[in-house]
């Protein structure tokens, strides 16, 4: 039976990864591009290159609440629909890149203005830089020198970072955010797979997801607020990029790292 | 027997469209009758005797929807619009009254 | 056992189905298209575009309980089912879009009209997929509004309480005169799920802009609290609570807004 179950399991989450649109979730990018979004125009003949959004730079800022609720950014590559128009406007990319902003002592650059110059070339290549080789003003390797990485792999350890102090990332900002009283996050609880295998339980922590998403990001969309067990899900939606696969295929650490959410010891 | 079938309902298909539209242009813009100001005048009595919920007794809440009762068929008869409009705000006073005589008769 | 393997897929398969919206998140929609209703009924059989009505201005104008109640419109897009004869006979939309009536000191404009036929005074409703020019500018508006999380970033409420805005309640030739009834207390809702503050119903507010009849019984049909049982998946599909919140007023993502009660 243990054998039998292994197998349907192991098939399954070869299905599922192979399903979740060819083998990116297998192939997890280097560390200087993972959590990269590529943003494209709707139109078919786009003015600009399409932008390239690395999220580290970002995420070592900023919580993932003031972005994706505050500011209101979509969870998946194009799905907000950004425009040029909108950003002038002081939405989305514009809320903070109005040229006016200050933040860590510097004026944050103005994104998307009305007219554009041949001199704004430079300006706007720092986001629509898509097939240019453009010089980044932070590079990945130095900015992220100091940072604790995880065993033997490059890839930041973001939990030990803030630990550390290493990064404190700001979760309101003047004129963006209006803040609530703060709810008690849930006691870290178990979630045992469904299907019986060998994996271990999942221990779930409440307090650490709330830290960077306070309630809106998870609640009520991704994940209703209703009794645990009642909404099911398996390794196969979570590969497809819903449930925690909704970050944890692109942004936070990768399904590929599977103790860190089966952490229970093993039976 | 099957292709004419088939082809029957691909031809009504293909055709629905277009039958939509004399339905339509039969409809055409010509304003509607209004609401008859008799009727008018029993919607407002029945509807407007919402003084203090507590007040009304029992008796004086079944009084009130059995004139929405008998109001109904009266406004069935109109043409629309004005048949559809009367009909959901008397079936909206009516059900409110009955919603507070539930809870005088839980009490 | 391959009895119970395919009925493990097609259990996965159902529940996918079942939540499908549920494990994703949807855009949210910008604060001048939220409460934005598409209406294509007839519009597109009759060779017009669908019409977008935006509640953010008659919101600032007027109570729910005016239209949905008074002037009957449903409280979900398509349920009223309104043709041009309607608003031409004087209901619906008719009621006040019918070239004679004033709010606000202006002349309201006809709507449907069969006078001027030019494709400007169409387009004011009949705009999907157009690219029309509105004549009120949700921007300008909401700099003067008092602002708020979510939803259309403005704070109503408080626009009411400062006299901002001052909804109507009352149209002449429409509105039933009535004594206002004897507004409910507010009352404490209790989560199922632990951990949640509790909810703190405001009876009072709701009553200013609903009434007593738009909600009862049609939306919350038990006489005492408690015995209408329902939880946030039935409000998160649009039921309860939810056939306001989450399309016209505040969205459900603004949990505080009534898990309010402060925690012992």
């Amino acid at each position: 039976m243990v054998n039998f179950n292994r197998g349907i399991s192991a098939i399954l989450i070869c299905i599922s990864l192979a399903a979740a649109g060819g083998v990116d979730a297998r192939e997890i990018s280097s560390p200087r591009n993972y959590g990269k979004v590529i943003l494209r125009s709707a139109s078919d003949s786009p003015v600009m290159d399409a932008v390239r959004f690395d999220h580290w730079l970002h995420r070592a800022r900023f919580t993932c609440r003031l972005c994706h609720v505050d500011i209101g950014f979509a969870m998946e590559a194009n799905q907000t629909g950004i425009t040029a128009d909108q950003n002038e406007k002081g939405l989305y990319c514009g809320a903070c890149h109005n040229g006016t902003r200050v933040f860590e002592g510097k004026k944050i650059f103005s994104s998307c203005t009305a007219t554009r110059t041949p001199a704004d070339a430079p300006r706007c290549d720092r986001c629509h830089s898509v097939g240019k080789s453009v010089k980044k003003e932070y590079v990945y390797e130095e900015f992220t020198k100091n940072f604790p990485k995880r065993s033997n792999e490059e890839y930041i350890d973001w939990e030990e970072a803030e630990v550390k102090k290493v990064i404190t990332p700001v979760d309101s900002l003047p004129g963006i955010t209006i803040m609530r009283p703060k709810l008690e996050p849930q006691k870290d609880f178990s979630i045992t797979p469904s299907m019986k295998s060998w994996m271990p339980n999942i221990i779930f922590s409440h307090k650490k997801h709330a830290v960077w998403n306070g309630c809106e990001v998870c609640h009520p969309d991704i994940f209703p607020s209703v009794k645990k067990g009642t909404v099911k899900y398996t390794m196969f939606d979570i590969a497809n990029g819903r449930y925690c696969g909704l970050c944890h295929t692109k942004v936070a650490f990768s399904i590929g790292e599977c103790e860190k959410c089966h952490i229970n010891p093993v039976r | 027997m099957k292709i004419f079938i088939a082809s029957i309902c691909a031809a009504l298909f293909l055709v629905q469209p277009t039958l939509s539209v004399p339905f339509a242009a039969a409809s055409g813009l010509a304003a509607a009758a209004p609401v008859p100001d008799d009727i008018m005048k029993e919607y407002d009595e029945t509807c407007t005797v919402t003084e203090d919920s507590d007040q009304l007794t029992k008796e004086e809440l079944r009084q009130i929807i059995a004139r929405c009762n008998a109001l109904q068929p009266r406004v069935e008869k109109l043409e629309d619009p004005a048949r559809k409009v009367m009909l959901s705000r008397i079936k909206r006073c009516r059900e409110f009254y009955a919603y507070l005589l539930e809870i005088k008769e839980s009490k | 056992m391959k009895k119970l393997l395919f009925l493990t897929i097609l259990t996965v398969a159902v529940a996918g189905i079942a939540f499908a919206e549920i494990g994703t998140k949807k855009k949210r929609p910008l604060p001048p298209d939220y409460g934005r209703v598409v209406l294509n009924n007839f519009s597109e059989k009759a060779g017009m575009a669908p019409v977008v009505f935006n509640h953010w201005i008659h919101r600032s104008k007027f109570s729910c309980r005016l239209c949905h109640v008074d002037i009957a419109f449903g409280m979900s897009a398509g349920t009223t089912g309104i043709r041009a004869t309607d608003n031409l006979g004087g209901f619906y939309c008719g009621t006040c879009h019918n070239g004679k009536r004033m709010i606000d000191g202006k002349t309201v404009f006809e709507s449907c009209s069969k006078k001027e036929h030019t494709a400007g005074t169409c387009d004011r409703c009949h705009s999907l997929g157009r690219n029309v020019k509105s004549e009120y500018d949700f921007a300008a508006f909401a700099e003067k509004m008092p602002k708020e999380r979510f939803g259309n970033g403005i704070n109503w409420e408080k626009a009411e309480a400062d006299g901002i805005i001052k909804p109507i309640d009352f149209l002449e030739g429409v509105t039933a005169k009535r004594p206002p009834l004897k507004i409910q207390k507010d009352f404490t809702l209790e989560p199922k799920l632990g951990g949640m503050p509790d909810i703190i119903f405001s009876h009072k507010k709701h009553t200013g802009w609903n009434g007593c009849d738009l909600c009862h019984p049609e939306i919350f049909v038990g006489v005492k609290k408690g015995s209408t049982k329902y939880g946030m998946v039935e409000i998160i599909d649009g039921k309860f609570c939810g056939v306001c919140h989450g399309k016209v007023a505040f969205p459900l993502i603004d949990c505080q807004r009534c898990h309010a009660k402060p925690m012992q």
